[in-house]
């Protein structure tokens, strides 16, 4: 299965990754987001398989939940080496994300690494709205 | 990020500049950038003086916000930042201050090899190298840490792993602070650095990191290469790496952490990656022990490398690693706070100094300095890009009274990621490697491509800068003759 790859781009910055993503929800923000975030890696390729999570956050702002949740996404794929195949937002404001993902193992042998992300950082990160597009650029430490 | 600096920015000597306090009114101390004005073109072109300005507004700094001939752009600080805090002004500790890889250093291994003895064995050297060398995305390392073990490896340091078998004794008298910060509590570490931590001890990661075997290829000055064991055509072998996803989560949490801190001391900051504590509060002791903590996993991270290294040596000259004269020249760590005492004003004071991409530079006779190398000062190792070179030089007295101690790390990026991957096309990097004598490996598609020489500054123009200034001293140049990257 190969993940995703709309509704971001990787921009030019001088030590390490601009992943500006865009979407006409925060919904769809975060999924853009959380597909650049991935694509930053690599190509990632599942083998199939895939298990339920249901995960909660809460934060004082869009932002630090749209940092929050590509943190998690990011710890899962380092230490259990999985990415979400598909998921589905319960709940999505600027304090409170709910989500239930279908978790998928990476292959590692068929898939095609380019680098390791340390962090999504919080520097000058802003999430706009506009004409009903959702914005923002995320600075991810190499 | 990429904007321009159009602020006041005053030459003070050949090798310095001064950003006036007047340059913003939050602005408490100067701020002082070393650079000729061949790098200060360069490095106007980015944000990193603003940062430079902005450090300069943290409660409790001391004298001026420095910045190093390497600066460029980073979070909160810039890479190549310097700045001590006074505990007893009010000062902060700061994550920004020491950046994401807690404790990422540099580490150089000598030998008793020549080039000439090397090179017909080299692409086997580097292929065993590369095989045994954990390295790349999701690469795990040999040895797995239980969780009660990783505590305590957290607390002592490298003496650890080499009590585990990972290295000699004499690696600890050659490490920055023996291997070990004084006050770790790897209680203040979370479950989830410490998840990210258990597997990745002993792995060299991505991006900048590397492992190179390199030759001597100019000594400057003889008495202090002598003294460190180093000779023009010998082979060592330098390794770059940190704190893993250890040091990056503990950095993450805390600046979590710290979101809402400043305001609760009704410190003011022009950057939210400039969160902090004061030293003397809850908040500041709790970052500091898992700092310090996470430091000494970077120790035992390279510590471990370090022995893997020596293992693929033996195996490939068949001869033990006592043999082959691989001992460890020195290991300095390059994003890092610690205490340390300082004269200011006649009164000796003991100051929180914040190094970020820059190294620990102390003069002869200063008493961290390892016996060994008191008469010399100590090492400091400066990594360049893989096709060109890297140095040894030595601290001077003028890193302790003007720059805290310290000097540069390394050349610092001129190309973003995404412009050396597109510079790249059409081009084989590891092709024109082997055509400069490097032969390279990479785990990642783009690693190659991203870290090529053309991506930094010329080391040779940042060394020459602290040099000149007197903050550090030439001792030894180094040439890449094989690479392993992420």
């Amino acid at each position: 299965m190969r993940l995703a790859d709309s509704g971001f781009e990787l921009r030019d910055h001088t030590a390490d990754i601009a992943l500006y993503a865009w979407g006409d929800s925060l919904p769809a923000l975060f999924c853009s987001a959380a597909a650049g975030l991935y694509a930053t890696i690599g190509d990632l390729e599942v083998d199939g398989k895939c298990h339920a999570v249901t995960l909660s956050l809460e934060a004082g702002d869009a932002e630090s939940l749209l940092h929050d949740f590509l943190s998690e996404l990011h710890f899962r794929f380092e230490t259990r080496g999985e990415v979400h195949s598909d998921f589905g937002f319960d709940r999505l404001d600027e304090h409170v994300l709910s989500v239930k993902m279908c978790m998928a193992r990476v292959d590692h042998q068929k898939s095609v690494f380019d680098r390791e992300v340390k962090a999504v950082t919080y520097h000058d990160l802003e999430i706009t709205q506009s004409d009903g597009r959702f914005e923002v650029t995320l600075i991810l430490d190499i | 990020m990429n904007k321009r600096f159009e602020g006041t920015i005053e030459r003070i000597d050949r090798y310095r500049w001064r950003i006036p306090k007047s340059h913003r009114d939050t602005m408490r101390v100067d701020g002082i950038v070393y650079a000729d004005d061949r790098l200060m073109q360069m490095i106007r072109t980015d944000y990193s003086l603003e940062q430079v300005a902005n450090v300069a507004t943290l409660p409790g700094i001391v004298r001026y916000s420095l910045a190093m001939p390497d600066i460029h752009f980073g979070y909160g600080f810039c890479i190549g930042g310097v700045a001590a805090t006074d505990p007893a002004e009010g000062g902060v500790i700061s994550p920004g201050g020491v950046g994401y890889d807690i404790n990422c250093g540099v580490r150089l291994i000598r030998s008793d090899l020549t080039e000439k003895d090397v090179q017909p064995r080299l692409k086997v050297l580097i292929d065993r190298l590369f095989e045994t060398v954990p390295c790349g995305v999701g690469q795990r390392g040999l040895v797995k840490f239980d969780r009660k073990e990783l505590k305590q490896l957290m607390a002592a340091g490298s003496r650890y792993v080499v009590d585990r078998g990972f290295g000699v004794p004499s690696d600890l008298e050659v490490t920055e602070g023996g291997g070990c910060l004084d006050g770790a509590n790897p209680d203040y570490v979370s479950d989830r650095a410490i998840e990210r931590g258990a597997q990745q001890c002993g792995t060299l990661g991505s991006g900048n990191h590397f492992l190179e075997v390199q030759v001597v290829d100019e000594v400057v000055d003889e008495a202090a290469a002598r003294v460190m064991g180093l000779e023009k055509g010998l082979v060592c072998v330098m390794i770059h790496s940190g704190s893993r996803g250890l040091g990056y989560q503990v950095c993450d949490d805390h600046l979590g952490l710290l979101r809402d801190v400043p305001r609760k001391y009704g410190i003011e900051l022009p950057d939210r990656q400039l969160a902090c504590a004061p030293i003397h509060s809850k908040e500041g002791a709790r970052y500091l022990g898992a700092m310090r903590a996470a430091a000494n996993y970077a120790w035992c991270n390279r510590q471990i490398m370090t022995h893997l290294a020596r293992q693929t040596f033996e195996r490939v000259f068949e001869l033990r690693a006592p043999q082959l004269g691989m001992r460890l020249v020195y290991d300095v760590a390059h994003n890092i706070a610690k205490m340390e005492p300082y004269d200011v004003d006649g009164c000796c004071k003991n100051l929180c100094v914040h190094r970020k991409g820059a190294t620990r530079a102390f003069p002869p006779g200063h008493t961290e300095v390892p016996a060994k190398y008191r008469k010399i000062g100590q090492p400091v190792l400066i990594p360049g890009d893989m096709g060109r070179s890297s140095w040894v030089l030595v601290g001077q007295d003028g890193a302790m009274t003007d720059t805290f101690g310290s000097s540069c790390h390394g050349a610092g990026r001129v190309m973003s990621r995404t412009a050396a991957v597109r510079s790249a096309k059409g081009r084989s990097i590891r092709q024109e490697l082997a055509d400069r004598g490097v032969i390279a490996r990479a785990r990642g598609r783009r690693g190659l491509d991203e870290e090529q020489p053309e991506a930094y500054k010329n080391v040779n123009d940042v060394v020459g800068v602290v040099d000149g200034a007197g903050i550090s001293k030439r001792v030894c140049r180094m040439r890449p003759i094989g690479v392993i990257k992420g």
